[in-house]
């Protein structure tokens, strides 16, 4: 496992969430936490599909990690806590899929026979990488929300929903 | 919640309010669009409905409102006090300049590109859509056009601006410039917030509704990027 790639890979996530967290127009204190939360979301999630965890498993446990991390460095800063959720997130989805199932959508009425068949399997995978990944992502916060509450974290997390 | 705060965020901070300024009996349902709010005055019900605005971004409001509500909570704000406070939060603006969101979601565009698989040259393309696609986007904000078509111009615009890169032949990963040209505007706000309004199990309808309209953006977005990648395509 090549260590090198994966780290400039989650550096640019980290940089992108960063970036967004400005869009967004989020307190600057909201502005590191989030970088280390896309960051280290994206990190978790090319390690564990390195070592072969299947990528919605891997991306269960980025966004859960992600959601402790959020609470970890915004524990006195409440206001910056879900804007480095979102967007430490957001690395995590599964965009080229989505491309492919826009471009498989567009093209499959032209197609005939044998192609058919083989792009509408195409569809199928790449419509199904991105539920899952989004439902991964889901249950990957839903994950990290319901850890917080175990520990009691949830009095100083706002957000943390109640049971 | 118009300001891209959670409806388990809203509910906190008004009883927050509720609790430092001693008022007991109440009753609220938070809907998207609405919060009705039952109060019990002498063995009468009474409701007061509020409408709530189209949800936009602004966080530092969403963080100054739960810094206030914890004020109130702890009795640090004079309630004599409390209307002159909400008003310097409603005209709260952006923390940031204009020149530098832009450049912000030049970035994001940028960083987005790269990370799903593209070059430099990909990087310098999305760079410029983002950049250009946030302008037009601050452009038209103030001119209440709605989020769906705000997001269908700028999308529209830096994805045919992202195919134009790519048929200059600056990049030839396609699938990252599109998809990192338009990277800016992902709705990842609404998608968050209705997950964990959906996770609070007492705004579940809310949380639904929010991620649809994350759903309906996504589905913008997609929109200019097929288009972009038509205009690639072309002969």
């Amino acid at each position: 496992m090549d260590i090198a790639p994966m780290l400039l890979n989650s550096i640019w996530a980290g940089l992108f969430a960063a970036a967004l967290a400005v869009v967004l127009t989020a307190p600057a204190q909201a502005i590191v936490p989030s970088l280390l939360c896309g960051f280290a979301a994206r990190f978790i999630r090319n390690v564990l599909i390195g070592w072969g965890l299947s990528s919605s498993g891997a991306v269960v446990v980025a966004a859960a990690g992600c959601v402790l991390l959020a609470i970890a460095l915004t524990s006195r800063r409440r206001g910056a806590s879900v804007i480095a959720i979102v967007t430490g997130v957001l690395p995590l989805g599964a965009a080229v899929a989505l491309f492919n199932s826009i471009k498989g959508v567009l093209n499959i009425s032209g197609l005939k026979e044998q192609a058919l068949i083989t792009a509408s399997a195409q569809l199928a995978a790449n419509l199904s990488a991105v539920f899952t990944t989004t439902f991964a992502m889901a249950l990957g916060i839903g994950l990290g929300f319901l850890i917080a509450r175990f520990f009691g974290w949830g009095k100083v997390f706002q957000n943390v929903p109640k049971a | 919640m118009e300001n891209g705060g959670s409806t388990v965020r809203a509910e906190r901070a008004f009883n927050e309010i509720l609790k430092g300024s001693n008022v007991e009996g109440v009753t609220t349902l938070w809907r998207y669009d609405f919060v009705a709010v039952t109060r019990m005055t002498d063995s009468k019900p009474e409701t007061t409905f509020r409408t709530i605005r189209p949800p936009g971004a602004n966080l530092l409001r969403v963080a100054e409102a739960s810094t206030l509500a914890e004020r109130i909570a702890s009795g640090e704000v004079d309630r004599a006090n409390l209307a002159a406070e909400v008003r310097r939060i409603r005209s709260t603006g952006s923390p940031y300049q204009a020149w530098l969101v832009i450049f912000a979601a030049a970035c994001a565009s940028g960083f987005f590109s790269q990370f799903i698989g593209g070059d430099w040259g990909g990087f310098g393309i999305a760079f410029t859509a983002g950049a250009i696609g946030q302008t037009v986007r601050i452009a038209l904000q103030p001119r209440n056009l709605g989020a769906a078509v705000t997001t269908m111009v700028c999308a529209l615009l830096s994805a045919v601006i992202a195919a134009f890169g790519l048929r200059a032949g600056i990049s030839q990963v396609a699938p990252a410039i599109l998809i990192g040209s338009v990277g800016y505007m992902i709705p990842g706000l609404p998608l968050v917030n209705g997950f964990i309004d959906v996770a609070s199990h007492r705004n579940i309808s809310v949380g639904i509704q929010r991620i649809l309209n994350a759903a309906l953006l996504f589905l913008i977005l997609a929109i200019g990027i097929a288009v972009g990648q038509t205009v690639v395509e072309m002969k």
